[in-house]
């Protein structure tokens, strides 16, 4: 399977109650939360022993498994004073740490004695990974392949503008292939770069980018709106630099990017120095605006967009008295001002 | 095009033209018209008065959608935006234009809501892809 040993949710929530790096994980931890981390990630001692000691790949590491019990059968996990037991799926030789303790100064018990009495007067069953463990597992997966897929198409896209620049008609076209390394490419992308001034000398100059996507597989809607943005997000993620413009009924999404980032774009191809992470999120227009009264509320409950004065179409998210007016609405108010 | 500036209606026109919206039958069209207008002037915003079949130059669209002129080229040559050739310029219908205005506005409105619903739509990205249902998800960290 390839994924690293991991604590089950109770070993998380019951056992592991001490000796963590990160306050903040603990915390989340017993407030009832699981971190977006992957479980095997997180700052503690012992999960981070079990992760490198079982990491779901060959590995030479000797192991020692808790004589007495056979069916199942558990391996040892030791670091510090920090004592675990580890179940191992057969079927997908995921490594699932499933029990914890921590030796005191003092205590006379030992971590693996109790262990096997319980299990050998209760069962295994408390401790063995739930169906929750499984598609808490899953879930990180996909999340991973996500992410994965997001970096990818911030790539294809960054490489996609360094054609349009080296081209002289100023056009490139490239494949975007569909989520989790498909050989189908989900949609096309076809970029139209008009640069005034590409040495980008005038510090006020911007480039047009106008980015046409062709559709090719149009099984997976939610995809293709996380394509969209994150095509967007990865060239400039400013609300306030895109338009929308229907052309042939389809709409084709407009730019108006700084020339010093088309800049910095060019040049992260050219030295190999591409995102390794996918983009953040396409930032809130960062002025306030002035928008006809009547439309707010409704869009304030439903998360619509509405239309400032100046023109600009948003979905109002964040307190405006944290923003510097835009200038254009102000210049209309103004003018309106007796 | 006419554009009919809020700063040039001071407050004693605006109480005439509410008078006389008052005095026209309650279903006239006009009185519609002139209401849309006196709310576009309470609102604050200039409003644009101009005869539908009037024409306008490329340059005059690329202002008004605030698109840059290339682009309205290329909106005309899309079939998106109806214009008539007269000699090496194109002449575009206020009408026409009105009605491209209307699908450019409800594109710029879908797309502020694409950015505004990222975090939303990959949540549910990430559910479909791994078929789990919401509530699980939510008590699972995701």
């Amino acid at each position: 399977m390839g994924s690293p040993g991991r604590p089950t949710i109770r070993c998380l929530r019951s056992d592991l109650n001490e000796g963590w790096d990160d306050i903040q994980q603990r915390r989340q931890i017993e407030t009832g939360r699981l971190p977006r981390t992957p479980l095997s990630d997180l700052a503690h001692p012992l999960i981070r022993h079990v992760a490198t000691t079982f990491p779901g790949t060959d590995h030479d590491a000797r192991r020692e498994n808790i004589g007495g019990l056979n069916d199942p059968m558990f391996w040892k996990a030791k670091t510090g004073q920090w004592r675990g037991a580890i179940y191992e799926d057969p079927e997908t030789g995921q490594a699932w740490l499933c029990a914890a303790g921590f030796r005191h100064a003092g205590d006379a018990e030992d971590f693996y004695t109790n262990f096997m009495s319980d299990v050998l007067a209760h069962g295994a069953e408390e401790y063995l990974p739930t169906d929750d463990d499984q598609v808490r597992l899953q879930l990180e997966q996909h999340h991973a392949e996500l992410r994965a897929w997001k970096t990818q198409i911030a790539v294809t896209a960054f490489e996609c503008i360094a054609q349009c620049h080296d081209n002289d008609d100023g056009r490139a076209s490239v494949t975007i292939p569909g989520v989790g390394g498909s050989d189908a490419a989900i949609a096309e992308l076809e970029v139209e770069m008009i640069q005034d001034d590409p040495g980008g000398r005038d510090s006020d100059a911007s480039a047009l980018v106008e980015l046409d996507i062709t559709v090719r597989d149009w099984s997976d809607p939610t995809a293709l709106e996380t394509l969209i943005y994150t095509i967007c997000a990865a060239i400039s993620p400013s609300e306030d630099n895109w338009d929308a413009v229907p052309m042939a009924g389809i709409t084709h999404y407009i730019g108006t990017i700084p020339e010093a980032r088309i800049h910095d774009i060019v040049m992260s191809v050219r030295l190999d120095d591409v995102p390794v992470e996918p983009p953040g999120a396409v930032a809130p227009t960062t002025h306030s605006h002035y928008v006809p009264s009547r439309p707010i509320v409704q869009a304030l409950i439903f998360g619509e967009a509405v239309r400032a004065v100046c023109g600009k179409s948003f979905v109002p998210r964040r307190d405006p008295s944290e923003f510097p007016l835009c200038p254009e609405c102000k210049s209309i108010a103004d003018e309106v001002t007796d | 095009m006419n554009t009919l500036a809020r700063k040039d209606v001071d407050s004693d026109q605006l109480s005439v033209l509410r008078e006389a919206i008052g005095r026209l039958p309650k279903d006239s069209a006009l009185a519609t018209a002139l209401n849309n207008l006196r709310e576009s002037l309470d609102d604050g915003v200039d409003v644009l008065v101009s005869a539908l079949d009037e024409e306008l130059s490329p340059n005059q669209a690329a202002q008004y959608l605030n698109v840059s002129r290339p682009t309205v080229y290329k909106i005309i040559e899309s079939n998106d935006l109806p214009a008539r050739r007269v000699g090496t310029h194109y002449r575009i219908r206020m009408r026409d234009l009105l009605g491209y205005a209307k699908r450019h506005r409800a594109a710029q409105a879908e797309l502020a809501e694409t950015f505004a619903h990222a975090d939303a739509n990959e949540r549910k990205l990430l559910r479909e892809r791994a078929g789990v249902d919401e509530e699980t998800a939510e008590r699972l960290g995701y």
